[in-house]
């Protein structure tokens, strides 16, 4: 553990610097770094409009041109500016894993803190439902939700939140039950708070780490499943730029141009890699605070 | 007027049976009947698994009699909780404190804000009036402002032990159970809360039921004694009289087990030594 | 003969707060086979923390420092497999909380039975057999009922109870016993640790026995341990535990007991408040709350000195042993 390396930073004392060394001590040097990745993605993606040009402009007289002031990374096999195209694919390929994993997510902890605190017939009818819903797989699932409303990120994100609530909530509902019988739990029962707030202001906070966890390794999954649905050609539909929908460039292949699979590809692996370091870290670090 | 009366409390428990289906029925407590008078302090002793922990349960409320019933301040608590504000009631009449300092507050939650939501719970008081309670609250078990910022990791045993006090006195309740409450603490900090008890019943005549395996604690702290085995009430009585002449074979035993210099399990427990089983 | 535990210069960090801080600083000791030693202490004290670091079962983050050598094997320097085979077979561990140290997803049974049926590839139904002997042995009447159980389900002495049945198991040559009978009544205290003693004669097992009952503490061991602020500040022959010790912490403690025969009005109490490891400045740490302490106490911190069977670490230790420290029970202590 670099122990000098916060000192520079914690030195500066405003509150905002301090807030930052405190991130830096929780998630190490690495994780800052993945920090800062994703906001610099996230950032690209909010302010696409201001910096990125229109993606879909085609520039015929540079195809599949290498890098240049005009098109710093390049461009396609039509023209089109392949920075720009990544920065607003990467609107959609981050917005779609919100979706899915804030859906999945507000939908799993409540069912997870209803079967855990209530137990009995209540939660052996919730775990069973999970169960079940367990047996069908996420893309099928997708698959049938676009056969019968058709193509987007709507239905495809609705469909993931749908396959991916039960893990988290099988995750949270352990975590409840293990947190349940401890006396603190006890103890606000009978100062006589109610079972909603208990959970909302005990059992939830308590399991947060591992609940964390969770979310953040379920959220790369959702952006890989995400891109794949718009490798099918279910999700986002071309000329609208995806990291997916570039991927599934078999031109560019056939081409023997492949940079413009491979910059999305890289920036799934890296978006994908730098939410897990973060979330495992963060989630583990809790682990250590709440002991 | 009376701080708890109990009448014939039962518990039974259903248990899993030999063939994996088969439940059968496991008696934990067994018709105990006790009170307590305002500002009283009764004890309870008795064998491991012997239902303490049980009754003291079902006082407060977190497991229902399976027969009998329960009046705390006159008041019948025998029936499931029908509205908040009984709800509320019931929290301010009978508290509970647990054996274990480590798991007895909330990890993330600071001592000033676990008493503050007990204040908020149960009195009209408004923020600064919250504070300054939370400081006396804080003040009469021993702690101060600093610990009140604190998050219980970063508290001793024995200032979490005080703090979950501090918790169960916030809404000024008639009687505390307090349940092995002293069993983790080392014996000058189990001093000072057992000083705190004293001083605090004496002050405002609070009434408690006190759990504890410790018979020198149980003549320290408490007027009256129930002594329990198998779910039944063996023995009670002034505990002056119970730990001085113990009438019941039982309490004898408990008596003479009590480790003393020149101590011998063996002798105690009766067994020959090394006729373990193998 | 050579010790079978041998403790030397131990000390450990820990992550509080964003920095490491000192809980152990320095503890020393040796165990031989068939030895018993009582721990006893101010809690924070690091009891706890003692037995966990010599088989290195240290929170994630920590630091430790000197050495621990285990039956003539350093266990600072063992590979992963090693430490396992030690903790499965050789030195078994009852956790002061057996709530938080048994599974309570598992039953009973299966917390028993795995470790047998795993690392001794025993039947299953031998293993059964035997858990339900050892239950039997410490006291729990039905054991076949409690193996079906879940941990909730068992009150807090049967729970302990079911630890130290999962340690007896393993017939281990060492038992870190931490506060194994704080949730028992005292009889079955007395059935508890006459078992202990048992497997003690038989099979020469060695056990460091950590409890806050100093009356239990004398009367079970070889020799009495006294930590306080992270440091062993007394090691004395059992026999003289209760009588005749050194170190003024302890003078204190046995004062602060609450007696059997009578009710006190008020419990002697230490003045002041107990002090954190890492709180420790240059002097003896208990200067602060000791009555007897000199100029000399604040200023400069004491080395462990040996008086026969002892070891002590306080200033005035050969001036207090000459003079035979106060006999406890009577008030040379102020307040
Ligand atoms: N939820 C439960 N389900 C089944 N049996 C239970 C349950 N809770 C308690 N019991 C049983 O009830 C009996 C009494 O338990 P209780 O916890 O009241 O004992 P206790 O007197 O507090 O013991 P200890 O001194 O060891 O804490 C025990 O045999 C226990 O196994
Ligand atoms: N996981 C942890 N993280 C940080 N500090 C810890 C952790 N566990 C223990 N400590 C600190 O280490 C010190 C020693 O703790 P330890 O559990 O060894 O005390 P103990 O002597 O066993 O006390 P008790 O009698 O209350 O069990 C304490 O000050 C405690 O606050
Ligand atoms: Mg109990
Ligand atoms: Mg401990």
């Amino acid at each position: 553990m670099s122990a000098t390396a916060i000192s520079p930073v914690a030195a500066v004392p405003t509150v905002r610097r301090r807030r930052v060394a405190r991130l830096h001590a929780r998630i190490g040097t690495a994780g800052m770094v993945a920090v800062a990745f994703l906001a610099v993605v996230a950032l690209a993606a909010i302010l696409a409009p201001l910096i990125a040009p229109n993606p879909n402009a085609e520039d015929l007289l540079n195809i599949t041109a290498g890098p240049s002031l005009g098109h710093p990374l390049g461009t396609d096999e039509l023209g089109r500016n392949l920075l720009s195209r990544l920065i607003w694919g990467a609107r959609t390929s981050l917005l779609g894993p919100l979706i899915v994993i804030g859906a999945a997510t507000g939908v799993a902890v409540p069912v997870a803190a209803v079967a855990g605190w209530r137990g009995g017939a209540v939660d052996l009818a919730i775990s069973r439902l999970l169960d079940l819903m367990f047996a069908f797989p996420g893309l099928l699932l997708a698959i049938l939700v676009v056969a019968l409303y058709g193509t987007g990120l709507v239905p495809c994100s609705i469909a993931l939140a749908i396959s991916y609530m039960p893990w988290i909530a099988r995750v949270a509902r352990s975590g409840i039950v293990r947190e349940r019988h401890k006396p603190y739990i006890a103890a606000a029962e009978v100062q006589g708070v109610s079972g909603f707030a208990i959970c909302v202001r005990h059992l939830i906070p308590n399991i947060s780490s591992i609940i964390w966890s969770q979310v953040t390794i379920s959220f790369g999954y959702a952006l890989v499943d995400l891109a794949a649905l718009s490798f099918l050609g279910l999700n986002i539909q071309p000329p609208t730029s995806d990291w997916g929908v570039m991927v599934n460039n078999e031109n560019a292949l056939l081409d023997g141009h492949p940079v413009e699979v491979l910059y999305p590809c890289l920036l799934i692996v890296l978006c994908v890699t730098a939410v897990t370091y973060v979330g495992n870290r963060l989630a583990s670090e809790e682990e250590r605070r709440a002991r | 007027m009376s701080a708890v009366v109990a009448e014939s409390l039962c518990k039974t428990f259903r248990v899993r049976g030999e063939a994996g289906r088969v439940h059968h029925e496991f008696v934990a407590v067994d018709d105990v009947s006790f009170t307590v008078a305002r500002g009283a302090s009764l004890g309870i002793v008795g064998e491991s698994g012997s239902g303490k922990t049980t009754i003291a349960r079902m006082l407060s409320g977190l497991e229902r009699a399976s027969s009998g019933t329960i009046a705390v301040a006159d008041r019948d608590r025998s029936t499931p909780v029908r509205s908040s504000g009984e709800r509320r009631r019931r929290g301010r009449e009978l508290q509970i404190v647990f054996q274990d300092p480590y798991t007895s507050l909330d990890p993330r939650q600071s001592v000033g804000a676990c008493l503050e939501e007990v204040l908020r719970l149960h009195t009209q008081l408004d923020r600064a009036g919250r504070r300054s309670r939370i400081l006396e609250l804080l003040d009469s078990v021993g702690l101060d402002e600093r610990h009140a910022s604190s998050l219980p990791r970063a508290l001793s045993g024995g200032q979490r032990q005080r703090a979950a006090i501090a918790r169960a006195l916030a809404a000024e309740p008639i009687v505390i159970v307090l349940d092995e409450a002293v069993s983790a603490l080392d014996v000058s900090v189990q001093a000072q809360v057992l000083n705190l008890l004293g001083e605090l019943r004496a002050r405002t005549g609070v009434a408690y039921v006190f759990i504890s395996h410790n018979l020198a604690v149980i003549r320290q702290v408490t007027d009256e004694a129930l002594v329990l085995r198998r779910g039944r009430v063996v023995e009670r009585g002034p505990t002056e009289t119970v730990l001085d002449a113990p009438a019941h074979e039982y309490t004898q035993r408990l008596l003479a087990s009590v480790p003393v210099p020149g101590w011998d399990p063996h002798a105690v427990c009766g067994r020959a030594p090394a006729e373990r089983a193998r | 003969m050579s010790a079978l535990l041998e403790v030397d210069q131990l000390a450990v960090q820990l992550p509080i707060g964003q920095r490491l801080r000192p809980v152990l600083h320095d503890v020393s000791f040796t165990l031989a086979r068939g030895e018993v030693l009582a721990v006893v202490g101010e809690s924070g004290s690091g009891k706890s923390m003692t037995a966990r670091a010599i088989v290195r079962l240290l929170p994630p983050g920590a630091a430790s420092s000197g050495r621990v050598t285990f039956d003539g094997t350093d266990v600072g320097s063992a590979t992963r497999a090693q430490l396992r085979e030690l903790r499965a077979r050789r030195v078994g561990m009852i956790f002061q909380d057996p709530r938080a140290a048994i599974n309570p997803i598992h039953r009973i049974g299966d917390f028993l039975t795995e470790a047998l049926v795993r690392d001794r590839r025993m039947r299953k139904a031998e293993a059964h057999e035997r858990a339900v002997a050892v239950l039997g042995e410490v006291g729990i009447d039905d054991p076949g009922r409690r193996l079906r159980q879940h941990p909730h389900e068992l009150s807090g002495g049967m729970l302990q109870r079911v630890m130290i049945a999962s340690v007896l198991l393993a017939e281990p040559d060492l038992i870190l016993a931490d506060e194994p009978t704080t949730a028992l009544d005292v009889t079955t205290q007395a059935e508890v640790v006459a078992v202990l003693g048992d497997l003690r004669r038989e099979r020469a097992m060695a056990m460091v026995f950590i409890t806050h009952d100093l009356e239990l503490a004398a009367a079970i061991s070889d020799r009495v341990a006294v930590m306080y602020a992270g440091y062993l500040v007394e090691t004395l022959p059992a026999a003289q535990a209760l009588e005749r010790p050194i170190h003024p912490y302890t003078e204190a403690l046995l004062r602060s007991r609450p007696e059997l025969s009578r009710r006190m009005a008020a419990i002697p109490q230490i003045p002041g408040r107990p002090l954190a490891a890492h709180e420790a400045t240059g002097g003896c740490p208990f200067q602060p709350r000791c009555s007897y302490a000199i100029e000399r106490c604040a200023a400069e911190r004491p080395e462990p000195v040996r008086l026969g069977g002892e070891s002590v670490m306080c200033h005035r230790a050969q001036e207090r042993r000459a003079a035979g420290s106060a006999p406890v029970g009577e008030g040379t202590l102020v307040r």
